[in-house]
């Protein structure tokens, strides 16, 4: 299974996923600290390129059926939700559901500790070559194709957004908003440069009380078919 | 206060409040990264380039770019205080909001989160590719390898992005006759 952010994953986003915690609460053997240390650290060293939800979800849902498919869901919607890197916070979630407080922290330091030493080492590598004109260029290439990476991702991400404008999927409101919202912030981080931490503290207030106060109106018009 | 203490004191003080405000993961915050590590004298806009390549070619989340900034800037103390200022803060807001989310789960404030922190990230992740890109506008090369490997990217999703970088490498040089 392959994942790109932005892109709907094969096992979904589970709106229903209240019940599935005590359903499952007896699943598989326990997975010890060692055992959750090793397993992230190797999920983070052979993770090159992204894709690690995708085998988290693998080694924990499939292989040792330590959550349920709705329980990995609903943890996965909730580690993109929050700030901080969304691997990270998937491990954290995913070792507090198997050891408590310890093996969130195992989770963590396993998936960034080994993949930390090894850029480490490829930064003392390049700083040996940093002086020759064909080093700089190479990684000046590098950077540039890792910066259209990004690119992607962010054209990935608001796809959806463009596709509710033309009017291709429901359920998504307002994405003019969103569309005014996402340029906002672009040019105040990008093009005047203002601190990150006051635009994200100024902007994403806003933005969710608008995304609240209008799903909850776009609800009440459909006669909130969900449930 | 020596200097190595008051620059590990720099690396808190950027890296900490960041940690919270990283919606989406590490993208959203390289453009803050890279100036504060500008402006801070951590290190050359050159090396900071390089450590943005190294942190996206490397095993491991992207985010890794953070403890090598610490790296650059501090050596391996840097590297500890970079990585527990960048990765603890988030990691305990997210370990608490486990704890209490199973009540507002799937509920409105839920998808009013989701809808209306995802275009601040996307507005966000396109700043810190601009950022990176910014720093090269002398180089039309660097620009045309970006937009060409996004355009590669949305089209062949099934390419693995190494594959991209690894060609972007190779064209850089070819393309400006170094």
């Amino acid at each position: 299974v392959r994942y790109r952010t932005g892109v709907a994953l094969p096992w979904g986003i589970d709106d229903d996923a209240t019940v599935s915690d005590n359903d499952n609460s007896r699943r598989g053997r326990r997975v010890n600290l060692p055992e959750l240390f090793f397993a992230f650290s190797w999920l983070g060293l052979s993770s090159f390129g992204g894709g690690v939800p995708a085998w988290i979800h693998r080694a924990f849902v499939e292989r040792r059926r330590l959550l349920s498919e709705r329980e990995f869901a609903a943890r996965f919607t909730l580690a993109r939700i929050m700030p901080g890197t969304n691997v990270v916070n998937l491990a954290v979630l995913v070792g507090y559901r198997a050891r408590g407080a310890f093996g969130a922290a195992a989770a963590a330091l396993g998936l960034l500790l080994g993949p930390t030493l090894v850029s480490i080492g490829l930064v003392m590598l390049y700083d040996r070559f940093a002086g020759s004109t064909l080093g700089t260029a190479v990684v000046k290439g590098a950077a540039a194709g890792a910066a259209g990476l990004l690119i992607a991702m962010a054209i990935n991400a608001a796809t959806p957004i463009v596709s509710k404008l033309k009017g291709r999927v429901e359920g998504l409101p307002s994405a003019p908003f969103a569309l005014l919202t996402g340029a906002a912030v672009f040019v105040l981080v990008g093009i005047v440069q203002i601190s990150t931490l006051w635009v994200v503290l100024c902007c994403s207030p806003i933005s969710i009380a608008f995304f609240f106060l209008t799903s909850g109106s776009s609800s009440a018009r459909t006669g909130n078919g969900r449930r | 206060m020596d200097a190595d203490s008051r620059s590990l004191l720099g690396l808190v003080l950027a890296f900490g409040p960041l940690s919270l405000v990283s919606i989406g993961g590490g993208p959203a915050v390289i453009a803050e990264m890279q100036h504060q590590s500008l402006a801070h004298g951590w290190m050359t806009q050159q090396e900071f380039t390089a450590l943005f390549a190294v942190s996206r070619v490397a095993p491991g989340p992207g985010a890794l770019l953070a403890p090598l900034i610490g790296w650059k800037a501090a050596g391996w103390l840097g590297v500890s205080v970079v990585s527990l200022a960048f990765f603890v803060p988030s990691s305990i807001l997210v370990y608490g909001a486990v704890r209490v989310c199973d009540r507002w789960r799937g509920s409105a404030w839920q998808r009013a989160l989701e809808a209306g922190l995802a275009p601040i990230m996307i507005g966000l992740v396109f700043a810190s590719a601009y950022a990176v890109l910014r720093s090269e506008a002398d180089y039309a090369a660097v620009w045309a390898i970006a937009l060409f490997v996004a355009a590669c990217r949305l089209a062949l999703p099934k390419l693995h992005p190494l594959v991209l970088i690894g060609l972007s490498a190779a064209a850089f040089p070819l393309l400006n006759g170094t």
